[in-house]
Order: structure tokens, then C-alpha cells, then sequence
């Protein structure tokens, strides 16, 4: 892969999926929680972009665009899986 | 060894690059955004026609005043606020407001008024944009609908938290950089103003961008919501309806019912405010039973600053705890109030509040130097292999036109507020518009010049406009019904003052600019962007 798809590839991971990322992890934080569910989902929000600025950052850094996008997609299914666990039986 | 230097080399190209793509918008938003930290003082300044008046008035006689003249104007005014002179805002002021029925086309009456403390009569303001408009671009921007401007600044902010991260991570090369002699790098003056100003205003820069993207979260991550909320219809209304009461207002129910009396309310609230008077009174859903009052002041507990109390708008009854629900002080809401309290800084006094600006515009300075330093570093390597020099030109002609071109643009929109003719129709529109077009101008001025000027010479013009332009306002001002210079300093009336003498500085600091770039200044090739490009030039 030339670097130039390379560089594009990368933030397109970076952009799209940092942002599915930080919404699967933030998601784990709204569900792990048991307070109500305003006070939940709004906890989950106040670190969103602070995960998606980890996703970025991953991104740029590590060895290849495909290992980008397999450990961000990996990471977001399973994010997503814990999320949706705990939503149906952990949590409040 | 090697891996940490690729790390580190990757980070640098996403520091760069995620700093310059949206560098030019985020110079706007430090710039405008900086003006917020002094909205009313600014919007003083735009309404000359407002006296410089010191409270003597009690609140209950200036209440009176303000009610006879709201039911005057406004008599079936759904929503009726009045807000008293506290803190930093002088003046009496009320305002109106009937919103449009939901579905209907029809727009909301709105209105505002500053009132006269003992007559209670109106002043003659002119029609103007204000501070506030002013300082609302920075996440609201002008010309764009709603829609997009929450989510364009949030992603222009999050790019400023990934170029501060990396420029973190890369610290240790910008001070091996800083430290290391390399004669005939003419980027090293750029990297050192970009290196000290990033880390002394590093917590401020770090704060205020993530803060500033917590603020409108509530816009830019429906998915989370949805699915903290089971995915339910509305869910972004709902949250907002949940953690932010007071914005939700439900609507007039539109069961007549009587209309408690203010002064009855203010009285009754005076035990809670403790000895400190009320900033603001407001009435709601004024003439039906779902009527409310709210009362409100300044409440200093740390960066907290403002506390409410709610009352029945039909019986006057004392009813805080029925709306201030847990949701709005728990949990992840805490974490909200801190963050946005820190980033408007309202609890700041007058000291706090001009580090808050130095610090906004230190901001806007770390971007710009960084795209400054963009350029440079890159011209020597252009020069040489004679090669990109269209990318570069073009980021050097967005940067003159945007780092001197926007503080131009907005000192002409304070000139738009005196020259403008007063009867003008839409006259503040226009003062905004002033704003845009001058800076369209400023920025297309280097290209136009391009063949007779060279890019210094055109940094240097710029900088000298600036420099009259800001250094003339405070005459404009005596001149055209503001209070001079003079007056205003014995008067003591220091936000008309205070905007002038910051004009002067401005005036000052552009003026410094465009000398230290003269030819026979022997550091000029260094400190002037453009330096080294232009010799070959003109060699």
C-alpha cells in the first residue's frame, strides 16, 4: 500500500471509526452504571471524546493501516458486545 | 529505539496536520471566542446612547419601573424577563418574548429594552449586533444554519485536542529543537513563540477544548443517547429535558389564571438570596396554570456561579425542589457543570477574566505560529527542490488574509457600529456583514499584490492597517456620542475605558508587528514570515 492511501486510510479509521469506537466504550460506561438512565447516558457522554481522541491517536500509530482498522473495529465489536450485555443483564 | 522514533515521527505528521486543516477556523474561534470573556463590556460599547449610571436605586423601585413598562409594550408577553444592574452588567434591562406555536410558521415575538432605573424609560438604542453576536460565532459561526455549526466547531475543536495531545506526546523534540543552535534554520524563531506559548497556556488550551466539546455533546453523540435511551423516539429532547430542566419550558397550558404579583415573589425570595440582591427576575408562561418564576443570583461556590430559584407564577409558592432533580447535579452532569462553568468563566472577577482572555488570544497565537511555522519549515526545503510552492503559497496567503486579516475584520465591525446610518434597515445584520466583507478583503489583498508586493511587504500592510484601525477607534468613539477617553477615566467608567485602552494596545501590537518587519531590521528574516522567500526574490 502507498502511503498515500495509506495516510487516507488511517483517517478514515481515525475519523469514522474513532467515532463508533468512543460511542461503543462510552456505551459500556452509560450500561455499567446504575443510576438512572439521564445520569447514566450523561456520565457516558462527558468521556466520549476522550476515548475517540485514543482511537485517533491508535490510529496514526500503530504499524499499518490494516492493523488500524482491525484493532479499531475489533475493539468497537466487542465494546459494543459488553455495552449490549450489560444493557440486558448487568447494570441497573 | 527505531519504534519509538516512528511513534514519534507519526505523531508529529498528526500534530501538523491535524493543527493546519482547520488551523484558519479554530484562529476564528480563539479570536472570537476570546471577545466572549468581555460580551457585555463590548456591548456597552456598541450602545453608546446608555448612560453610565451607578445603581442607586432600590430593586423593588426599579422592579415597579420595569413592570409598568413591560405592561405598556408587551401586556400579553407569554415570557417577561428582567434583569437588574449586578455584577458586570450596569444597566436596567427587560425583555419579552411570546414564542410561535409549535407547528405554526409564524415567528416568535421577541423584545429588549434598557430602561432608565428611575423613570423607566426606554433609551433610544441603535440597531446593533452587539458582543453577543460577536462572541457566538465561535461555536455558531455566521451565514450557516444551526444544523452544522455545532457539529463543524465541534470537529474543528476535536482536531485542536488531537493536535494538543500529539504536541504533547512530541514535547521532547520541540525542546531539543528549542535548545539546539542550527544557524540558518530561520523556523527556529516560529518553533520557540509556538513551543513557550503552547506550554504556558498548555492547562488553559487543554481545558477550554475539551470543555468546549462536552458543551455541545448533547448535539454531536445522538447514537449514545438513543441507546441509553432503549432507543425510545426523541431521545436527544428527552435527555435534554432530563439533565437541563430550565432550558426545556413546557408550554403555555392556556388555562387562564391569575398572574402573581413580582414584587410579592421578590420580597418573599429575599431569605434565600441572603443579603445578596436578585441578578434577574423572570416570569414564564405568564396568564396560565403552569406559570413559573424564577429568580436568580450570582452564587459563588467555586466556578459555580449562578443560582436560580423557582416559584408558582400563580400562587408564588416556593417550588425549587420540585424542579432542580437529581439529574442536573449528579453523576456525569456534575463533570458537565464544571467543565462548561470553567469554559465560560463567569464566576471569574476582573482579574481572572483578562487571564481568561490573554489566555483565549494566546490560544489563537499558538495556532497561528504553528501555521507560520507550517510555512516555514517547508520554504527552505520548496526553494530548494523549486517544488510545492503552490501549497505553500496558498497557506501563506490564508494565513496573512486570517491572522492579520480577521482582527481587521473585526475592528471593522466596531467602525460599522458608529458609521453605519442609524435608520439603516437591519443595521446590526449589517455590522456582521462589514465584518465579512472586510476580511474577504483583507484576504484576498496579498494575493491581488502578489506581483508588485512581496508576501512581507503584505503581512507588513496588513499589520499597519490593523494598527490605525484599532488605534483610531478610541476617537471614532468621542467622536460619534461614546464617551472619550478622558471622560471616561475620571468618570470611572471603566468598561468604556477599558475597551478603548485595549483598542490602543491592539494598536500598539499590530503597529510593533509591522516595524519589526521593516527591511533595515536586522532580525527581520527571522522574526518576519516570508523572511528568506522574499530575499530570493527581490536578489
Amino acid at each position: 500500500m502507498t502511503s498515500g492511501i495509506s495516510i487516507v486510510s488511517r483517517s478514515l479509521c481515525a475519523l469514522l471509526g474513532g467515532y463508533v469506537f468512543s460511542n461503543a466504550v462510552a456505551l459500556v460506561i452509560v450500561f455499567a452504571l446504575n443510576g438512572n438512565r439521564a445520569l447514566n447516558t450523561s456520565a457516558g457522554l462527558m468521556f466520549v471524546y476522550a476515548f475517540y481522541a485514543v482511537a485517533v491517536i491508535f490510529s496514526f500509530a500503530t504499524h499499518s493501516a490494516w492493523r488500524a482498522w482491525a484493532w479499531v473495529a475489533g475493539s468497537s465489536a466487542l465494546f459494543f458486545g459488553i455495552a449490549y450485555f450489560l444493557s440486558k443483564w448487568g447494570g441497573a | 529505539m527505531a519504534e519509538r522514533e516512528s511513534f514519534r515521527n507519526s505523531m508529529r505528521g498528526l500534530h501538523t496536520w491535524s493543527g493546519l486543516v482547520f488551523g484558519w477556523v479554530l484562529y476564528f474561534m480563539f479570536i472570537t471566542g476570546a471577545t466572549g470573556y468581555f460580551d457585555l463590556e463590548v456591548d456597552r460599547w456598541m450602545k453608546p446612547e446608555i448612560p453610565f449610571v451607578g445603581a442607586d436605586v432600590e430593586q423593588s423601585e426599579m422592579l415597579a419601573v420595569a413592570e409598568a413598562r413591560l405592561n405598556e409594550i408587551a401586556p400579553d408577553a407569554v415570557n417577561w424577563e428582567i434583569a437588574f444592574p449586578a455584577g458586570r452588567r450596569s444597566q436596567l434591562q427587560i425583555s419579552w418574548e411570546t414564542p410561535a406555536e409549535e407547528g405554526s410558521n409564524a415567528k416568535p415575538i421577541k423584545g429588549k429594552e434598557f430602561l432608565d432605573p428611575k423613570t423607566g424609560t426606554p433609551y433610544e438604542i441603535r440597531d446593533t449586533a452587539g458582543g453577543n453576536k460577536l462572541y457566538a460565532m465561535h461555536y455558531a459561526f455566521h451565514y450557516l444554519p444551526r444544523f452544522y455549526t455545532y457539529k463543524i466547531a465541534s470537529l474543528v475543536a476535536f482536531f485542536m485536542l488531537i493536535a494538543l495531545i500529539t504536541g504533547v506526546v512530541i514535547h521532547r523534540q520541540f525542546f531539543k529543537d528549542l535548545f539546539t543552535f542550527r544557524p540558518g534554520l530561520k523556523a527556529s524563531s516560529w518553533l520557540s513563540a509556538h513551543t513557550m506559548l503552547s506550554v504556558l497556556t498548555l492547562p488553559y488550551l487543554l481545558m477550554i477544548t475539551y470543555s468546549g466539546l462536552v458543551f455541545l455533546v448533547f448535539r454531536t453523540m445522538p447514537f449514545v443517547i438513543a441507546a441509553g435511551y432503549s432507543f425510545e423516539e426523541d431521545s436527544v429532547n428527552k435527555i435534554r429535558a432530563d439533565v437541563f430542566p430550565r432550558t426545556v419550558i413546557e408550554a403555555a397550558d392556556g388555562v387562564k389564571s391569575p398572574i402573581v404579583d413580582l414584587g410579592e415573589v421578590l420580597r418573599e425570595a429575599q431569605p434565600l438570596l441572603n443579603g445578596s440582591d436578585a441578578t434577574a427576575i423572570e416570569i414564564v408562561n405568564r396568564g396560565s396554570s403552569n406559570s413559573r418564576v424564577e429568580i436568580g443570583r450570582y452564587h459563588h461556590v467555586g466556578v459555580m456561579s449562578k443560582k436560580l430559584f423557582f416559584f408558582d407564577g400563580v400562587t408564588g409558592e416556593f417550588q425549587s425542589e420540585k424542579i432542580a432533580r437529581e439529574e442536573t447535579t449528579k453523576g456525569g452532569m456534575i463533570i458537565y457543570r464544571i467543565l462548561t462553568a470553567l469554559h465560560e468563566g463567569q464566576f471569574a472577577g476582573p482579574f481572572l477574566r483578562w487571564i481568561y482572555f490573554v489566555s483565549a488570544l494566546a490560544g489563537a497565537g499558538v495556532v497561528a505560529s504553528g501555521m507560520i511555522l507550517w510555512v516555514s519549515k517547508r520554504r527552505k526545503k520548496a526553494e530548494k527542490a523549486d517544488e510545492g510552492l503552490v501549497g505553500l503559497r496558498l497557506v501563506e496567503y490564508l494565513n496573512i488574509g486570517t491572522i492579520a486579516g480577521l482582527p481587521i475584520g473585526i475592528s471593522a465591525y466596531f467602525w460599522a457600529n458608529r458609521m453605519l446610518p442609524l435608520e439603516m434597515k437591519n443595521r446590526g445584520d449589517w455590522e456582521l456583514n462589514v465584518l465579512f466583507i472586510v476580511w474577504a478583503i483583507a484576504m484576498t489583498y496579498p494575493v491581488a499584490v502578489s506581483r508588485t508586493r512581496s508576501i512581507r511587504q503584505a503581512w507588513k500592510d496588513l499589520f499597519f492597517l490593523g494598527a490605525i484601525a484599532y488605534g483610531v477607534l478610541p476617537v471614532l468613539n468621542g467622536l460619534t456620542g461614546g464617551v472619550h477617553l478622558g471622560e471616561s477615566i475620571v468618570k470611572g467608567d471603566w468598561v468604556i475605558a477599558g475597551f478603548d485602552l485595549a483598542a490602543i494596545v491592539f494598536a500598539l501590537l499590530f503597529g510593533y508587528a509591522a516595524l519589526r518587519g521593516s527591511e533595515g531590521s536586522e532580525h527581520s528574516a527571522a522574526i518576519m514570515p516570508g523572511g528568506p522567500l522574499i530575499e530570493r526574490e527581490s536578489s
